[in-house]
């Protein structure tokens, strides 16, 4: 299967690179928390809902943001895009701030983003994507993997939205990229990369 | 009343994370869910939890739940009939 990568988006060490442009800046004093809330306050956007979700799906749904609004992926069906994530920490970190609750008044609002493919749900939400989902847990990034499963669902759909979104207690990296069919590019509008593990793996790096 | 509902604006705006919602934008009258503040199922258990973290409260008949978390004022007017 022929498919190439469309667009991507990286948020590490508080900056936000879409397609190797760096779009925010937050200083490096700040929590990655408080980033992730200026980062969303930078873009102008408008979704209450951010406010209340755990800084994994916070940091799944503004590296999203900013691929699935361009207008050269927003074309593609919403019912034939699927979406396929990793990561290393699982919900950890909301595991535990949800554990802590536990002795006192359990959190409804903490409890439901104890799961780490919530963010899936909440960027398909917003998106309104019904396409195939997956998430998996590795030791590291594994572009392999993702390639792998990714050529495996194209046989049977548009486009994927890929990636790692990894959360722990002093780090947070997310790197999500869309891959679509040849057939279904329009070469004359985008920049393509070639679909590949070498390709996924030098977006992630650099 | 009104040092209640402006406390339970502040307390909501909190317990919710409606991190852009300031005390002066509810309307005491308005609905909670559905239209006014647009809250959801996971809000309504987050707004068990305040009544019962911050004024001990339990709302004893489900059915009751309703009508006092139709809106701010409801739930206060609740709050202080249970202290009498």
């Amino acid at each position: 299967m022929s498919a190439y990568i469309l667009s991507h988006t990286k948020i590490k060490n508080n900056c936000l690179w879409h397609n190797g442009k760096l779009i925010t800046q937050g200083a490096e004093t700040v929590a990655y928390t408080g980033f992730l809330e200026e980062a969303y306050k930078s873009l102008n956007l408008s979704y209450p809902k951010f406010f209340k979700m755990d800084a994994l799906s916070k940091l799944g749904v503004l590296c999203a943001e900013q691929i699935l609004v361009d207008e050269n992926i927003s074309q593609f069906p919403k019912e034939k895009t699927a979406i396929v994530l990793s990561n290393r920490n699982s919900s950890l970190q909301t595991d535990m701030a949800y554990s802590k609750t536990m002795s006192g008044f359990p959190s409804p609002s903490l409890f439901v983003y104890t799961l780490p493919n919530i963010v899936t749900g909440e960027i398909s939400i917003k998106h309104k994507i019904t396409g195939e989902n997956a998430f998996f847990i590795e030791p590291a990034f594994n572009a392999d993997l993702l390639h792998n499963y990714t050529e495996l669902l194209l046989q049977a759909t548009d486009a994927v939205l890929c990636g790692w979104l990894n959360v722990g207690e002093k780090t947070c990296e997310g790197f999500l990229y869309f891959v679509a069919k040849q057939s279904l590019t329009d070469e004359k509008k985008i920049n393509f990369i070639k679909h590949n593990p070498n390709s996924i793996t030098q977006l992630y790096i650099n | 009343m009104e040092n209640l509902i402006e406390n339970l604006k502040k307390q909501i705006i909190e317990q919710l994370n409606l991190a852009e919602v300031k005390p002066e934008d509810i309307d005491p009258s308005a609905p909670l869910f559905g239209e006014g503040l647009g809250l959801d199922s996971i809000d309504a258990l987050e707004l068990i939890v305040l009544l019962e973290k911050n004024y001990g409260l339990k709302i004893q008949e489900p059915k009751d739940a309703k009508h006092i978390f139709q809106s701010v004022k409801t739930l206060a007017e609740y709050i202080t009939s249970q202290k009498k």
